[in-house]
C-alpha cells in the first residue's frame, strides 16, 4: 500500500511542472503550517482578549459592587455627624477620606425626605444631579426595612449619564434600635425585631471612565504581553516546525531529481518515525523503479537471447559514430551472417539454434574491444562497430572473425557442427552517409561475401550497382514509413470458414502496400526490406490500431466479427505491444474476444519464454493466440503443450497438395488429433478446392481458408455457412 | 469556641424583713462603704403585715419577669399575694386595670414597662415598679409611685471591673438622652474607684458607634448600658469588636455580649430586685403617698466575665473569679 502510494506521490511530482519558474508557485508545507500556526495563534490571542475583556469587566463590576458595599458603610458613617444635630456642618474628615480615592466623583447626604442636601463632597460635588427620584427613595426606605440578609446589598446602583458616565450609588442612612422593653430579655438573635428608621439617604457618584481608562490601559498591557508571548510561542513553534519537517523539505530535492528521470538519488532516512518510514519506503521505491528501468532499458536495447545490443541502440551508437568520423575518425561495420543457421535450427531444432546464437554472440564479444559494439539484428545477424579502424585492419578483424568461427564447433548430442559466417564490411571515414546507408552498404557487402561462396568477407567497395540497390532498398523503406504516416497500406479481410454450423464470422486482415502505380503488393515483396530496417514493429502497431478500428466499425454494425491479425517477431520485444491493443480494444469498444493475433510457430519457438509472457498478457485482455504456419520448418509437437495458444492454423504445405498426398493427409490428421488432445482449434489455410475441403471436414478440422472459400479483399457482407 | 466565664455573685446583704436594716444598708451602700464585708444570712423571717395584700402585675411571661414574680412569690404567703399578667389583648389589660382598681388591696408591684404603664394609670394606689430601663421615658415616677433600678449598683460593677483591670483609669459611657439618675450614678462609682469617667449622650445606634470609634485613646474600657433607644444588635457587635481591636475592655449589660468580646457583664439578680422591692414597698404608708427615692438601687450585681478576653487583654483573672469559672 505504501508503496503504491508513493509511486503515486513520485507520479504525482513527476507531473509537476519544473520548479524553475514555470506555472503557479506552490505553498510549501513549512509555509502553510506555519501559517496555519499563525492562524491558530491569531484567533487564540483574539479569544484570550475576549476572554480577558469579559474577565476582567466582570471582576472590575463585582469588584465595584464590593467597593460600593464598603464606600456605603464608610460614608454613612462618615456622615453620623450630619444627622446629630440640625445644623449644617461641612465635615472635613469626609473630603480627607474621599480624596484618597479619585474614582469617587462627588458625596451627597439627603434628610430624611430625600430632598434636602445635607452636604456636599467630592472634587466634583457641584456637579448638577437631581435628587433621587420618588421611587429610588421608595425602593431605599423599602430595602432599609428590610431584614439584612447574607449578602444582601442595601443600596441601589444606577447608571448616571452626564458629562461622562458615572455609576451613581444610592443608599439609605438607618439607625436601629431595640424595643422599649426589649433590653429585658436582651438576646444577640434575631428576635425581637428591632425598630429601623431612615434619617436620610447617601448618595456618591463613581466616575466610570476612571475605571474605564484603567481598564484599557490594563488590557493595553495585557494585550501586548501576550502578544510578546505568543509571538515568542510562534517563533518557538517555527523553530520547532521548520526542524520537524526539515527532513520533508530534504525529500523535495531528491524527489524532484526523480521525477526528472534520475533514479541514481537516494534520500536520507532520518526525523520522526513516521518521516523515516516515508524516507525508508521511498528509497525502496526508488530502488524498484531503478531495477526496474534497469530492466526496460535492457529490454529495450538488448536482445533477449544473447544480451547484446538491439537494431534500436546499435543505430543509436552509430549515429553517434557517422557524427564523430564526419569530424575525422575512421570506425568500420561488420554485417555478419551465419551460412549455416538455417540447417542447424532446422536439423537440431530451434533450442540448438538459440545456443548457437548465444555462442557466436560471446565469441563475437571477446574477440572485439569494450569500446566496440556488437548487436544481434534479428535471426542470425549481427553487426559489429570497431570504432578507431581503417579498412585495413577491418578486414584483419574480420578475417579473425571467420577463423574464430571456422575453428568454434557446435556440439549437440552426438553431432559435431561447424558453422561459418560471411562478413560484410563497410568503413564510415566520413559523414557523408548516414545510418541507413551505412547498414545498407554492410548488409550488401554481406550479400556479396555469400555470394562469392560464404564464409568469407567482403567490403564494401562503391559500385554503381549497389548503390542502386541501396538506393532501391532505401526507396522501399521510405515507402514504407511514407505508408505507415499516411495511408499507403491497407487491409483486405479473407473468410475463415467454420465447419460447424453458426458462431461468429472469422476473418484474417492481410496487409498490402500501395505502389506508386496504384497496385496493391503483398506482404511478401516489402516485409524483406522493413525487416531489415526495423521497421516490422511499427507495421504490426498499424496494422493492430486499423484492425481493431475496423473491427468496432463492423461490430457496431452488428456483426458478430472476429479479426485475426499476423504478429512480427519485433513485437515480441516490444513490451508496450499489450498496452497498445488494451487501448485500442477500449478506444472502439471492442472485446478481447474478438481478436485472434497469429504468431509463426518459428517466432513462438524462438522466443519461447517471452511468447509465454506476450500471450499471458494478451489473454488477460481476452484476446486469443493462433499459432500460424504449424508443420512448417523443424516443429515440435511437444511445444503445443507449453503455448497457451488457442488456435493451430496448419500450414498451406500440408494442404496445398492434400487431396492427392497421403503423407500430407496423414501429417494432417495426427496434426489435428494431438491440436485437439490438447484442446486447441484447428485452421486449415490454403484450401483451393472441394476436394481438400472434404478431406479437411471429414478430418475434423474446425475452420477451413483459402481462395476457394474466399479471396482476400474488402470486408465482404455476411457469408453463408459452408455447406 | 469555648468562653471561660466566671460569675462572681455580689451578695453583699441580702436584705429580707426589716426595713430599719435595709434602710441602713441603703445608707451603707450609698455613703460607700461598699468594701464592708457581707453579713451572715438571716434566717427567714416572718412576712409582714404590709406586705399583705400585695398585687403583682407581671407584663408577660418572660424570664426577666417572671423570674422576678417568682421570687416574690417565695418571699410572701400565698394568700398574700394576688398576681396578674398582662394580655396581648388591650381590652383586657383595661378589665384587668378596672379590676385591680377596684380592689381593696392598695399596693401594686408592676413588673416591666407595660405593667408599670398600666398600673400608672391607676388611682389611690400605691405602686412599686421594677425592671424598667429608661423609665424616665415613660414618666413612671408619681408621689404614689416609685421604683426600683433595673440595672445592677453601678459600684459594684465597676468594683467588679477594676478589680479584674487594676490599671482601669479611664472609661467611656455612652448613653441615650435623660439618664441622668444612671450617669451620676456611674460617675460616682468611677470617682469612687478612682476612674475617669467620660460619658457621652447620643441619640441613636449610628451616633454611639461613631462616638465609640472617636473615643481613641481617651478611654480604656467602654461601659455599655442598657439604652434600648440607641442601642442595636448591628452596633453592639460592631462597638464591641471594634473596642475588642483596639485592646478596649467593655462592661457589659448582659452576658450574651461575652460572647461577641466583652470582658465582663453585670447584671441584675431577681432576688434582689424582689427583695428591693419589698422593701421598698415596706416604706409605704397609710396614705396615697410612696414615701422615699424616686428610684431605689439594688444591691447585688451578677458578674461574668470572659476569661479568653481578660486573657487577650493581657490581664490576669483574680481568684476570685477565677474559681467559679465555667464553661459558657
Amino acid at each position: 500500500m505504501l508503496i503504491d502510494r508513493l509511486k503515486r506521490l513520485v507520479a504525482t511530482v513527476a507531473r509537476l511542472p519544473a520548479p524553475a519558474g514555470h506555472g503557479r508557485a506552490r505553498r510549501s508545507l513549512v509555509s502553510r503550517l506555519l501559517g496555519l500556526l499563525v492562524l491558530g495563534a491569531g484567533v487564540v490571542y483574539l479569544v484570550v482578549n475576549a476572554g480577558l475583556w469579559w474577565t476582567s469587566t466582570r471582576l472590575i463590576e463585582t469588584s465595584l459592587e464590593r467597593q460600593a458595599a464598603r464606600w456605603v458603610a464608610e460614608l454613612d458613617e462618615l456622615g453620623t455627624p450630619l444627622f446629630a444635630s440640625r445644623r449644617s456642618r461641612h465635615l472635613t474628615v469626609i473630603d480627607d477620606r474621599i480624596k484618597h480615592f479619585p474614582e469617587i466623583a462627588y458625596v451627597r447626604y439627603y434628610d430624611a425626605g430625600g430632598r434636602k442636601a445635607l452636604g456636599h463632597y467630592g472634587p466634583e460635588r457641584d456637579l448638577d444631579i437631581p435628587p433621587p427620584t420618588d421611587e429610588q427613595l421608595a425602593r431605599l426606605r423599602q430595602m432599609a426595612d428590610a431584614e439584612e440578609g447574607e449578602g444582601e446589598t442595601r443600596r441601589l446602583t444606577v447608571p448616571l449619564r452626564l458629562e461622562d458616565n458615572y455609576l451613581r450609588v444610592l443608599a439609605p442612612i438607618r439607625i436601629r434600635s431595640i424595643a422599649q422593653d426589649g433590653m429585658l430579655n436582651f438576646s444577640l438573635k434575631s428576635t425581637p425585631a428591632e425598630t429601623v428608621r431612615v434619617i436620610g439617604f447617601l448618595d456618591f457618584g463613581i466616575a466610570a471612565h476612571h475605571y474605564r481608562q484603567e481598564f484599557v490601559q490594563n488590557l493595553i498591557n495585557g494585550g501586548v504581553a501576550m502578544a510578546l508571548l505568543f509571538g515568542f510561542v510562534l517563533w518557538i513553534g517555527r523553530r520547532l516546525i521548520t526542524r520537524a519537517l526539515n527532513p520533508l523539505t530534504e525529500l523535495q530535492e531528491p524527489l524532484a531529481r526523480l521525477a526528472r528521470g534520475d533514479t541514481e538519488v537516494t534520500v536520507k532516512s532520518e526525523g520522526d518515525a513516521e518521516i523515516a518510514a516515508i524516507s525508508d519506503a521511498l528509497n525502496a521505491t526508488i530502488n524498484a523503479i531503478r531495477r526496474r528501468d534497469e530492466t526496460l532499458r535492457d529490454m529495450a536495447e538488448r536482445d533477449a537471447l544473447t544480451g547484446l545490443v538491439n537494431r534500436a541502440s546499435f543505430t543509436r551508437e552509430l549515429e553517434q559514430e557517422i557524427a564523430r568520423c564526419a569530424a575525422g575518425a575512421s570506425s568500420a561495420v561488420f554485417f555478419v551472417d551465419l551460412d549455416q543457421f538455417k540447417y542447424v535450427n532446422d536439423t537440431l531444432g530451434h533450442a540448438a539454434g538459440d545456443r548457437l546464437l548465444v555462442q557466436v554472440a560471446q565469441l563475437l564479444t571477446s574477440r572485439m574491444r569494450d569500446r566496440d559494439v556488437v548487436s544481434r539484428f534479428g535471426g542470425d545477424e549481427f553487426v559489429i562497430l570497431a570504432r578507431d579502424v581503417d579498412r585495413a585492419q577491418a578486414a584483419e578483424i574480420a578475417g579473425s572473425l571467420n577463423g574464430l568461427m571456422r575453428d568454434m564447433h557446435v556440439i549437440e548430442g552426438e553431432q559435431v557442427v561447424n558453422v561459418y559466417c560471411s562478413i560484410g564490411i563497410t568503413v564510415v571515414d566520413s559523414g557523408r552517409y548516414n545510418v541507413e546507408d551505412v547498414l545498407a552498404q554492410a548488409d550488401m557487402a554481406c550479400y556479396e561475401a555469400k555470394t562469392r561462396g560464404r564464409n568469407r568477407y567482403h567490403a564494401y567497395e562503391f559500385s554503381a550497382e549497389d548503390r542502386k540497390k541501396i538506393v532501391t532498398d532505401l526507396a522501399w523503406a521510405q515507402q514504407i514509413k511514407t505508408a505507415l504516416r499516411g495511408d499507403g497500406f491497407r487491409l483486405v479481410y479473407q473468410p475463415i470458414v467454420r465447419l460447424q454450423p453458426g458462431g461468429e464470422e472469422y476473418h484474417e486482415a492481410l496487409l498490402r502496400l500501395r505502389t506508386r502505380d496504384g497496385d496493391w503488393l503483398t506482404p511478401g515483396a516489402f516485409l524483406p526490406v522493413a525487416q531489415r530496417f526495423g521497421l516490422l514493429a511499427e507495421i504490426d502497431r498499424w496494422v493492430l490500431a486499423n484492425a481493431i478500428r475496423a473491427l468496432g466499425e463492423a461490430r457496431r454494425t452488428g456483426r458478430a466479427l472476429v479479426f485475426t491479425v499476423n504478429l512480427s517477431g519485433e513485437s515480441f520485444e516490444d513490451p508496450g505491444l499489450p498496452a497498445l491493443v488494451e487501448s485500442h480494444l477500449r478506444a472502439h469498444g471492442v472485446p478481447g474476444t474478438a481478436l485472434i493475433l497469429e504468431i509463426t510457430e518459428q517466432t513462438a519457438v524462438r522466443h519461447l519464454e517471452r511468447a509465454g509472457q506476450l500471450i499471458g498478457s494478451l489473454n488477460a485482455l481476452g484476446c486469443r493466440l493462433a499459432l500460424d504456419d504449424f508443420g512448417k520448418g523443424f516443429s515440435s509437437f511437444s511445444h503445443l503443450k507449453h503455448l497457451p495458444v488457442n488456435f493451430i492454423k496448419i500450414d498451406g504445405s500440408f494442404i496445398e497438395h492434400l487431396h492427392r498426398n497421403p503423407v500430407d493427409q496423414a501429417m494432417v490428421q495426427s496434426i489435428i488429433q494431438v491440436a485437439r488432445a490438447l484442446g486447441k482449434t484447428t485452421i486449415a489455410e490454403f484450401v483451393q478446392n472441394e476436394e481438400t475441403l472434404g478431406l479437411l471436414r471429414r478430418s475434423g478440422v474446425d475452420f477451413v481458408q483459402g481462395y476457394y472459400l474466399g479471396e482476400p479483399g474488402d470486408l465482404p457482407p455476411p457469408h453463408a455457412e459452408v455447406a | 469556641m469555648m468562653r471561660k466565664i466566671l460569675t462572681w455573685q455580689a451578695d453583699r446583704s441580702r436584705l429580707t424583713a426589716t426595713g430599719g436594716a435595709a434602710v441602713l444598708l441603703t445608707l451603707l451602700w450609698l455613703g460607700g462603704c461598699r468594701s464592708v464585708p457581707p453579713p451572715p444570712v438571716p434566717a427567714p423571717e416572718p412576712v409582714p403585715a404590709v406586705h399583705r395584700g400585695l398585687i403583682v402585675l407581671a407584663s408577660d411571661n418572660s424570664p426577666a419577669i417572671t423570674g422576678v414574680a417568682r421570687e416574690l412569690a417565695l418571699r410572701l404567703s400565698a394568700g398574700d399575694v394576688e398576681s396578674h399578667t398582662l394580655s396581648a389583648d388591650d381590652s383586657r389589660n383595661v378589665a384587668l386595670l378596672r379590676r385591680v382598681q377596684s380592689s381593696d388591696r392598695t399596693r401594686v408591684v408592676a413588673i416591666g414597662l407595660p405593667a408599670a404603664k398600666l398600673a400608672r394609670r391607676l388611682d389611690g394606689k400605691q405602686v412599686v415598679f421594677c425592671q424598667v430601663f429608661n423609665h424616665e421615658n415613660a414618666h413612671l415616677v408619681t408621689p404614689w409611685m416609685k421604683g426600683v433600678a433595673a440595672v445592677p449598683p453601678a459600684g459594684e460593677s465597676l468594683r467588679a471591673w477594676k478589680s479584674i483591670q487594676p490599671g482601669l483609669t479611664r472609661i467611656g459611657l455612652v448613653t441615650g438622652p435623660n439618664l441622668k439618675g444612671l450617669v451620676a450614678e456611674a460617675r460616682a462609682a468611677a470617682r469612687a474607684q478612682g476612674v475617669e469617667l467620660h460619658s457621652v449622650e447620643v441619640r441613636t445606634d449610628k451616633e454611639l458607634l461613631y462616638t465609640v470609634k472617636r473615643f481613641g485613646a481617651k478611654v480604656q474600657g467602654l461601659w455599655l448600658v442598657p439604652d434600648n433607644r440607641v442601642l442595636s444588635r448591628n452596633v453592639l457587635r460592631d462597638v464591641v469588636g471594634h473596642a475588642l481591636k483596639e485592646g478596649k475592655s467593655v462592661l457589659a449589660f448582659h452576658r450574651d455580649l461575652l460572647a461577641i468580646g466583652a470582658m465582663l457583664s453585670a447584671e441584675s439578680d431577681a432576688g434582689d430586685i424582689a427583695d428591693t422591692v419589698l422593701q421598698r414597698i415596706g416604706q409605704a404608708g397609710a396614705g396615697a403617698v410612696l414615701p422615699g427615692a424616686e428610684m431605689t438601687p439594688l444591691n447585688r450585681a451578677e458578674i461574668r466575665v470572659n476569661a479568653l478576653v481578660v486573657s487577650q487583654l493581657g490581664l490576669s483573672l483574680p481568684a476570685a473569679f477565677r474559681d467559679k469559672t465555667h464553661a459558657h
